[in-house]
């Protein structure tokens, strides 16, 4: 009868023993999934100043770090580009695509979200589903579209198309890079959409109290680029936010580190304009492929100051110095 | 008699459930991102490498007595100079003085001493490099010369702080001054070698240098260890699994991980920018603090690789552009040129490194030793005068160094004793009249 009593006790002793080591082991759990402990009084600090954090995303995302050089066109590319009708293309240094309409093509934006391809360039472009749309220029009527490797990468000159319309919104040109995966790193736990508004506006004082987000989106960015095109694409936040003044403006934030991208984002059609242009000016008639152009025997010399003189009107169109 | 057997199983389950627990708990380890884990654990210091303190690292380049009858004398052996320094470090001074009026302190008659340091330094240095009394308060100026009376009837004031561009000098006394002056005199008397006479020779803004007449300097060779750049990567990059390498041209490697970059020359030196720092803010950093958080950066990764007779010296503290650079110094004299191998260079931004570029290549002890006739200084004094190359310089110093370059066939370094010359673009090797100037400067130009 003792023994019985004595068991009972024992019981009753480690079922709290018990129940307390579950409650660590899950605790011991979940510190793993909080890898980025956020300040909860930040981050209500945040909303009371902030408006729009309501339509963050707010799981927690996972992506790669992509090495990625410049893709340079291969023979089956080449045939493919080749087969596009209605243009005359030229390709310099096998890398950068400049592709002249014989007859313009009006191409349909209206209905094309930022992030999204272009339907209405399926057929006109090598590899149009890569690309997706970024934003028309209005003051030199460019349209820029971003290459997309799972995610859009912003701002980047190795994989870019540049469409410039006519007055009646029709496509009369463009020019076009294009970046191959080279290597993908495993996946990284990223940091959420509310960190990258937190670091504008706590660290970096540019959200200010009273601004709206607009808009986020995850996508790449990197600043350094090797002289033969390798980079490291890095996981980007990208957050849209309207200030006090009604302005809208998009800021970049690391995923991984959470650090800000401090750039001059309104030159980028300039200096990759102006990079372009310089590659003209330096390339040799060696590197230069035509494809489907009409006249016969053209000069290669002739066309290369042609190209340089086009450029260089769209350097000076009034426009692309904001 | 069935309800016992039904609690025996119970406790024992729940005994084993403890015990599983128990053991979940302790081998339990959060997966995060296990493959990192080697690359993370990787050495983040030079294993060559040591630390330095402010009291070794800020130094002057030189020392010189001001005797009776306008002679300006110098220690043959500059490491007699370094030991004169450290004997006033250990001086207690007091009674600190400010004086703003540009007038009254500003030189002892004769005989002085004078320490002259390549760069301006904040004057709450003195404080960390001097004994001083934890209360006293300095003044917010700064100071590159300190003069110290050699008069043993001074009652006070025996050490003055001075600035070479400002007005300002602070004054101290020193605790016991006679038994501190006779010990620097006799640190002087004892040289076995005889003294150098230094010539004064006036430069850009009424500034006077001293320039070492008749001094006899060795040319060196040495053996060379490279430095790796591995732990480079761990100190600069936040996660060094993203880098990747590329060689740029032959022997130029670049490590980026997209945002950062590091480039590594030929072995030999690197340069690291981080472009996502790159937006200039205003912050002000004091002096002081910019030389700490600089120290302890390199501290952190055993970054002074020098060794023997070597050995870095503060050489400049930029406060508005807040970089801090510390130049070779070899047997006292600095090394001038190239800076790519004799200069650890580190700028801030935002409380971050935002540049740095440092050697890689750690000089064994010298193993050939060659005579090297200099020209002497009446001869430089009369070139400066007379070439049309100078005459249209600003010259802002002149000195003595050394010039560092690579042997033939990458097997060893040399070091090769040269007048410097130094203007508004920096430091560059004194071009004799006799010497067609371009020529010269190309063939200097490809190392």
């Amino acid at each position: 009868m003792q023994w019985g009593q004595i068991k009972t006790l024992f019981i009753i002793c480690f079922l709290i023993l018990d129940v307390f080591l579950i409650m660590q082991f899950m605790d011991s759990r979940e510190s793993e999934l909080g890898l980025l402990p956020r300040d909860s009084t930040n981050e209500e600090y945040l909303r009371l100043n902030v408006n729009g954090l309501d339509d963050l995303l707010d799981e927690v995302r996972r992506a790669p770090l992509i090495t990625a050089s410049r893709n340079n066109f291969s023979e089956e590319d080449l045939s493919t580009l080749d087969a596009i009708p209605n243009q005359e293309k030229i390709i310099i240094n096998e890398n950068i695509i400049f592709s002249k309409l014989i007859t313009p093509v009006e191409i349909n934006l209206a209905d094309v979200d930022k992030g999204a391809p272009v339907e209405s360039l399926q057929g006109k472009l090598l590899n149009s589903g890569n690309y997706t749309f970024w934003e028309k220029d209005e003051d030199t009527n460019i349209v820029i579209l971003f290459q997309n490797m799972g995610l859009p990468i912003y701002f980047n000159k190795n994989g870019v198309v540049l469409i410039q319309l006519n007055d009646d919104d029709e496509m009369v040109s463009y020019i076009q890079t294009e970046m191959v995966e080279k290597n993908k790193s495993e996946e990284k736990v990223l940091g959420k959409a509310i960190d990258a508004v937190s670091t504008l506006y706590h660290n970096q004082g540019i959200i200010k109290s009273g601004d709206t987000v607009l808009d986020n989106e995850l996508g790449y960015h990197n600043l350094v680029t090797s002289s033969d095109g390798e980079q490291v694409l890095n996981p980007t936040w990208r957050i849209k936010v309207e200030n006090g003044n009604e302005e809208e403006q998009n800021y970049f934030v690391n995923g991984i580190e959470g650090h800000y991208y401090p750039r001059e984002w309104n030159s980028f059609l300039e200096e990759t304009i102006t990079e372009f242009l310089e590659v003209v000016k330096l390339t040799t008639t060696d590197n230069i492929e035509l494809l489907s152009v009409s006249e016969e025997e053209i000069d290669k010399a002739e066309l290369i100051d042609e190209m340089i003189a086009q450029l260089t009107t769209t350097i000076g169109n009034n426009g692309v110095e904001k | 008699m069935k309800s016992e057997t039904v609690k025996t199983v119970i406790l024992a389950c729940l005994i084993g459930l403890s015990f599983l627990l128990t053991l979940a708990i302790w081998n339990y380890q959060p997966n995060i991102e296990p493959n990192d884990d080697n690359e993370e654990a990787m050495e983040a210091i030079f294993t060559n490498g040591e630390q330095e303190t402010k009291k070794n690292i800020v130094q002057p380049f030189n020392v010189i007595y001001h005797l009776e009858g306008n002679e300006h004398t110098g220690y043959a052996d500059k490491s007699k100079e370094k030991q004169l320094y450290e004997q006033m470090q250990s001086w207690s001074l007091y009674d600190f003085n400010t004086d703003y009026s540009g007038e009254g302190l500003q030189k002892y008659d004769s005989p002085y001493v004078e320490l002259i340091f390549p760069t301006e330094l904040p004057a709450d240095i003195i404080a960390d490099v001097f004994t001083v009394d934890e209360t006293t308060s300095l003044p917010n100026s700064s100071f590159d010369r300190i003069y110290v009376s050699l008069n043993k009837d001074i009652s006070e004031r025996q050490v003055i702080f001075k600035s070479a561009q400002s007005d300002i000098t602070i004054s101290a006394n020193i605790q016991n001054p006679e038994d501190e002056i006779n010990e620097v005199l006799n640190t002087y008397n004892s040289g076995e070698e005889s003294p150098i006479d230094y010539i004064p020779y006036e430069v850009n803004n009424d500034q006077v240098v001293y320039l070492p007449n008749k001094v006899d300097m060795k040319e060196l060779a040495f053996r060379y260890r490279i430095i790796p750049i591995e732990p480079l990567k761990t100190v600069l990059f936040t996660n060094p699994s993203n880098v990747i390498s590329a060689e740029e041209i032959p022997k130029v490697e670049r490590f980026t991980d997209g945002d950062r970059e590091m480039i590594y020359y030929d072995e030999k030196y690197m340069e690291f920018t981080d472009m996502v720092n790159s937006d200039i803010t205003e912050e002000n950093l004091e002096g002081t603090e910019l030389l700490d958080q600089t120290l302890k950066f390199i501290n952190d990764h055993n970054g002074w690789t020098s060794e023997g007779k070597y050995e870095f010296v503060l050489s400049e503290l930029n406060q508005s552009s807040k970089t801090v650079q510390f130049r070779r110094v070899y047997s006292g004299f600095p090394v001038y040129k190239s800076n790519e191998l004799s200069v650890i260079s580190v700028t801030w931004n935002n409380q971050n490194i935002y540049k740095y570029s440092r050697p890689l290549i750690q000089l064994d002890d010298a193993y050939q030793v060659n005579k090297k006739t200099l020209e002497d200084v009446d001869s430089i004094i009369s070139t400066l005068e007379n070439s049309p190359e100078y005459k249209s310089k600003t010259i802002l110093d002149v000195a003595l160094g050394y010039k560092l370059e690579e042997g033939e066939f990458d097997q060893y370094f040399k070091l090769t004793p040269t007048w410097f010359i130094k203007d508004y673009s920096g430091w560059s090797e004194f071009i004799p009249l006799d010497q067609k100037v371009g020529g010269v400067h190309n063939a200097m130009g490809s190392n």
